[in-house]
């Protein structure tokens, strides 16, 4: 699967940005921003899939990573510690959420306008069916499951990179993603059964 | 054919295979087509997520988002406002909830030991306990004819050796003797027998830094230091003047178990018995010999407070003192309110105290060299008092005869056996023999093979150290029935063997009278 992280320049200079931004220059930093931000983005609004959210979560994200760039490890890549900030912000919102749900029809009709256009309307109801179906499945899968999802079929990221930005050892994000491939299947065949 | 499973099909989709394992895969991939199938899908379910999960804001979002981003840095907000911690919340995490678990369980485990371990009596050492057993077995009321009935009978090993009780006591033999053979007691009424009686009793007397007699037993000498040397010398014994040696016991139950006020009285007189321990043994163990007119403050380093609560708990304090039949105070006896398993021993003037619910109890009193005596007691009121009154044990011969008189040649082997020729060895030695008659009267107890072994092994070394000295064709008696024992309960070669050797080599030196006839038989029975 090829990578999704297309707008993030090679990081010839990415080092000197982080000495620059660790002492206190925000241009450095600003600079580090827009290199990421789009893949942030989409990491913000995998775990949330509403606008409002993901957009909170990504400023909030770089807001962390601004305090903490003194203990980022410059021989490391930058994406996978900006996802592990964003990856621990959406927990801790959804651990939130958990005990204050919302409704899900916000995140059903960001995802409707994804859908697109299509040409013939049966194919066009069948599809946005099954993918209402999906979105839904993935939103039931745990917090754990969503994140390793979002790393890999998202922003392609390798094992070793989900595991830096998960805190994991990559074994575990090996069987991880079998266990939320495998649930998620069994999610959607559910609700596929259930609608026919 | 062993299919591939999720994770194997989830790696090679996502090429995070080794190579050897991917080859492997794409080989088994095509040959089955359930986990083609199975790759297909997980494949169509990867490809429908993204769109599914992405969201492009446009451009414009993006152009000023960075410095939206320095906006909240410099401003410092929040706007992931956390809400207010709310204690019933935080147990909706399962993770917290199982925490909070863990903990409360372990304090309840925790808890639940503290109090096991509180109400747990201390350990006692095996030498204690070897100690308690042989104040047991030489209690007057097993040392008499029940006890060398007991030896006799068929049914297994005796209760104690025919030596033993007598030895225990610190009686002359001739008493269990007697019993055992079932001859009637002579009489001992008169005064000088008696006297004599009670001078044999006393040992040693040995004075203390007041310038006191103290009588030492050979178990106080073993377990206790020597006394500091006398200041002055010891003057002769007064006439009539015998003290009786104290028996250390701890309270027994007595048979059922005891109540919680029981336990707790119990408990504090251990305590008391235990700070008594503490001091020297001069001070603690050996009766005063100027009788006490009055009784003594109860139970000595008792506390008034803890005393009070059992008042209030409706105990009954029963005090009193335990007399001889001369009405001198007797130090040592082991009092016992026998249905309840109360008990408390006789301070230095004879005083006693103990705690006991309210109603009619019997009373028992028990020390070495008296019978047992036992009083109907009503425990009424918040204090009851009790006198008690101890008779001597009997014996066949007074002790004096015997030694004036030389013994007849017929049974001079029993006489010699009888008396407790132990005494006039060194203390080392006769620490030594101590150790042998505390295993050998455990073996008695609860007779096991290995116990018996251990009671002979300790004879050997007992006759090591005797040697052709005192006490010696005694220390070959005992290892002779230790032998002897220690075949029958758990009869194997090696000890049939060995008691041969050791019922033979007392045999060899004994003279003619009823433990050589004993011994006779012993061998007999272990040869066939």
């Amino acid at each position: 699967m090829p990578r999704r992280k297309t707008d993030i320049e090679p990081a010839e200079d990415e080092t000197a940005l982080v000495l620059r931004a660790r002492r206190g220059d925000s241009v450095a930093f600003g600079e580090i921003v827009r290199r990421y931000q789009r893949a942030v983005y989409r990491v913000a609004y995998g775990y949330t899939r509403n606008t409002a959210d993901a957009d909170d979560l990504a400023q909030e994200t770089f807001v962390n990573a601004y305090r903490a760039i003194s203990r980022f490890r410059i021989s490391e890549p930058m994406f996978p510690w900006l996802a592990r900030i964003a990856t621990n912000l959406a927990f801790s919102l959804h651990r939130r959420r958990k005990r204050r749900p919302e409704s899900s029809i916000e995140p059903l009709l960001e995802a409707g306008k994804q859908w697109g256009v299509d040409d013939d309307p049966a194919r066009h109801a069948e599809n946005r069916e099954r993918e209402s179906h999906l979105a839904e499945a993935f939103g039931e899968l745990s917090s754990e499951h969503q994140a390793v999802l979002l790393l890999r079929v998202m922003e392609g990221l390798t094992y070793d990179e989900i595991a830096r930005a998960l805190g994991v050892p990559a074994g575990t994000v090996m069987s991880r993603l079998a266990r939320a491939r495998t649930d998620l299947r069994a999610r959607l065949a559910k609700r596929t059964g259930e609608s026919k | 054919m062993k299919h591939l499973d999720t994770k194997t099909l989830s790696a090679l989709h996502d090429n995070a295979l080794p190579e050897a394992a991917r080859e492997a895969a794409d080989a088994h991939l095509a040959l089955c087509e359930r986990c083609r199938a199975e790759f297909a899908a997980l494949a169509d379910q990867d490809e429908l997520l993204p769109p599914l999960l992405e969201h492009d804001p446009g451009e414009d979002y993006f152009v000023g988002f960075a410095e939206r981003v320095r906006t909240r840095i410099d401003s410092g907000v929040k706007p992931v406002a956390r809400e207010p911690f709310d204690p019933l919340k935080w147990f909706d995490s399962p993770r917290r909830l199982a925490m909070a678990g863990a903990v409360a369980g372990v304090v309840v485990v925790a808890g639940v030991a503290l109090i096991v371990a509180r109400t747990t009596p201390p350990v006692e050492t095996s030498r204690a306990k070897l100690g308690q057993r042989v104040n047991q077995v030489a209690s007057p009321e097993s040392s008499g004819a029940l006890g060398a009935a007991r030896f006799d009978t068929a049914s297994g090993a005796p209760a104690a050796g025919p030596l033993g009780d007598a030895e225990q006591l610190g009686e002359p033999a001739a008493a269990s003797e007697g019993a055992a053979s079932g001859t009637p007691v002579a009489g001992s009424a008169s005064e000088t027998a008696y006297r004599a009686q009670e001078s044999a009793r006393a040992y040693e007397v040995r004075r203390n830094a007041q310038g006191e007699e103290i009588p030492v037993r050979p178990a106080d000498e073993m377990k206790f230091a020597r006394p500091p040397a006398p200041a002055q010398p010891a003057p002769a014994p007064a006439p009539g003047g015998g003290v009786y040696a104290p028996k250390q016991r701890q309270a027994q139950p007595m048979g059922g178990a005891p109540t919680p006020q029981q336990k707790s009285a119990l408990t504090r007189e251990s305590d008391r018995t235990a700070q008594d321990s503490a001091r020297p043994a001069g001070e603690r163990s050996l009766a005063s010999p100027t009788p006490s007119p009055t009784p003594a403050p109860p139970a000595a380093g008792r506390r008034e407070g803890t005393a009070e609560l059992d008042r209030a708990a409706g105990l009954v304090r029963l005090c009193g003192q335990v007399r001889d039949s001369r009405g001198r105070a007797v130090a040592g006896a082991q009092v016992t309110v026998a249905d309840l398993g109360i008990g408390a021993t006789s301070g230095p003037a004879g005083d006693f105290c103990l705690d006991a619910p309210a109603g009619m109890h019997t009373v028992s009193a028990m020390a070495l060299g008296f019978k047992t005596a036992r009083q109907l007691v009503e425990f009424v009121g918040q204090h009851a008092t009790v006198t008690l009154a101890l008779e001597p044990v009997e014996v066949v011969r007074p002790p004096a005869a015997t030694q004036v008189s030389p013994p007849a040649p017929a049974a001079t082997g029993t006489v010699v056996e009888s008396r407790d020729l132990f005494r006039a060895l060194p203390d080392t030695i006769r620490a030594v023999v101590a150790e042998a008659q505390l295993l050998t009267a455990d073996a008695a107890r609860d007779p096991t093979g290995r116990r018996y072994d251990a009671a002979a092994l300790a004879w050997e070394r007992s006759l090591a150290q005797i040697g052709g000295g005192p006490g010696e064709l005694q220390a070959r008696f005992r290892l002779a029935e230790a032998r002897y024992f220690a075949w029958r309960v758990a009869p194997t070669r090696r000890r049939g063997d060995a008691a041969v050797e050791a019922l033979t080599a007392y045999l060899v030196r004994a003279s003619a009278g009823e433990y050589r006839a004993r011994v006779v038989r012993w061998l007999d029975q272990v040869r066939h």
